[in-house]
């Protein structure tokens, strides 16, 4: 079993380093985020054993849960499902990285519940870019403001974009929303923010995402198989 | 001696009827003194139901912080309210600052009718995107 995980895991990166190639990527500038949602902890500790170090994960308390049971493996932890205002301290405390940023207020409160004793958050804002009514995110026409106003909080490090698209089942079709993030992240690295993450593309358009630029792709079928 | 009367006259079943309906006020006199018992029962135990019903769980507060955190002071003037904005909301503040003065002056006016903390930072937020 673990080998089955360990053996999917390198599919993957063999992925992503290919993709690296052939859109003319420099080598490595592509991470790989394991989205372990719905995931036992033994498997989590299958994909680490086979050198995965940061995990992506969905719900709160499940997360919790499993950090208590894995706390002996060095693992960094990226939350990246929606946030309810009522559950920021938790996630303040416990990840490294929060993607589904989608609201100020949401960035205010993870900023005042982050420990002083830990680094600085990072943060991704997370944008509706396919204008979905049923994803969330923010308006693209709100990013630079939200962007410039979390830039500004001393507890979060602001450090790109993040994005659902929706699904398309042609390549061509699957770049194009992954282009338009970029486009809004070269324009707020030219207002001045230093944006350096576009964590976009999943494990059925990784490649358009990483043809666009991805920095970090959110991988979990593909990795731990369907979930149940 | 012989019995004047043999067993089997005894329970013929006229005589049998006969003591029926004499020994129905007494069966009755059971039957109303158990139903008495049973409701008094009834009554102990809606008493005692009544009494020891347990009171309604106390709702949960959250964490005084985060509370707190969802509205600013209510009737601030615009000095204090800019005050508790900077304090409270230091990313609404950053933006807010960027908007000219008549738009932070309609975020004022908005906080005087609805002091949530969300709707002032997403009213500064639309305002500086240019939204209406």
């Amino acid at each position: 079993m673990s080998t089955d995980y360990a053996a999917r895991l390198q599919t993957v990166l063999a992925r992503i380093r290919a993709a690296e190639q052939r859109f003319q990527r420099p080598p490595g500038s592509v991470a790989l985020l394991a989205v372990s949602k719905t995931q036992p902890p033994a498997a989590i500790a299958a994909v680490a054993a086979a050198g995965q170090t940061c995990f992506g994960e969905n719900y709160l308390q499940e997360t919790l849960d499993k950090m208590t049971e894995l706390a002996a493996l060095d693992l960094a932890w990226h939350f990246i499902g929606p946030i309810q205002a009522n559950k920021t301290r938790p996630i303040a405390e416990c990840f490294a990285w929060v993607h589904s940023v989608d609201r100020l207020k949401i960035a205010e409160r993870l900023s005042a519940q982050r420990p002083d004793h830990l680094p600085p958050l990072h943060v991704c804002l997370q944008v509706n870019i396919s204008q979905e009514s049923t994803k969330h995110g923010l308006d693209e026409r709100d990013v630079p403001a939200v962007a410039r106003a979390v830039a500004t909080l001393p507890r979060l490090r602001l450090r790109g974009l993040m994005a659902i698209p929706a699904p398309a089942p042609e390549f061509a079709a699957q770049r194009m929303p992954f282009a338009r993030l970029r486009a809004l992240q070269e324009r707020l690295i030219a207002e001045g923010l230093a944006l350096d993450t576009l964590s976009m593309g999943m494990s059925d358009d990784l490649e358009a995402a990483i043809a666009e630029g991805a920095t970090l792709v959110r991988v979990g079928t593909a990795i731990f198989g369907p979930r149940a | 001696m012989p019995l004047p009367i043999s067993l089997f006259d005894l329970f013929t079943p006229a005589r049998l009827a006969g003591m029926l309906v004499l020994a129905a006020p007494l069966l009755v006199g059971a039957d109303d003194s158990y139903l008495r018992e049973i409701e008094e029962e009834a009554k102990r135990q809606a008493m005692t139901l009544t009494t020891s019903q347990p009171q309604p769980a106390p709702v949960l507060a959250a964490p005084a912080p985060d509370t707190a955190a969802e509205r600013l002071a209510p009737g601030l003037d615009r000095a204090a309210f800019e005050r508790s904005l900077r304090e409270g909301l230091p990313g609404t503040y950053a933006s807010y600052q960027q908007l000219n003065s008549a738009s932070q002056q309609r975020v004022y006016e908005s906080y005087r009718n609805d002091n949530r903390l969300t709707n002032i930072s997403e009213q500064v937020t639309r305002l500086l995107s240019g939204k209406p």
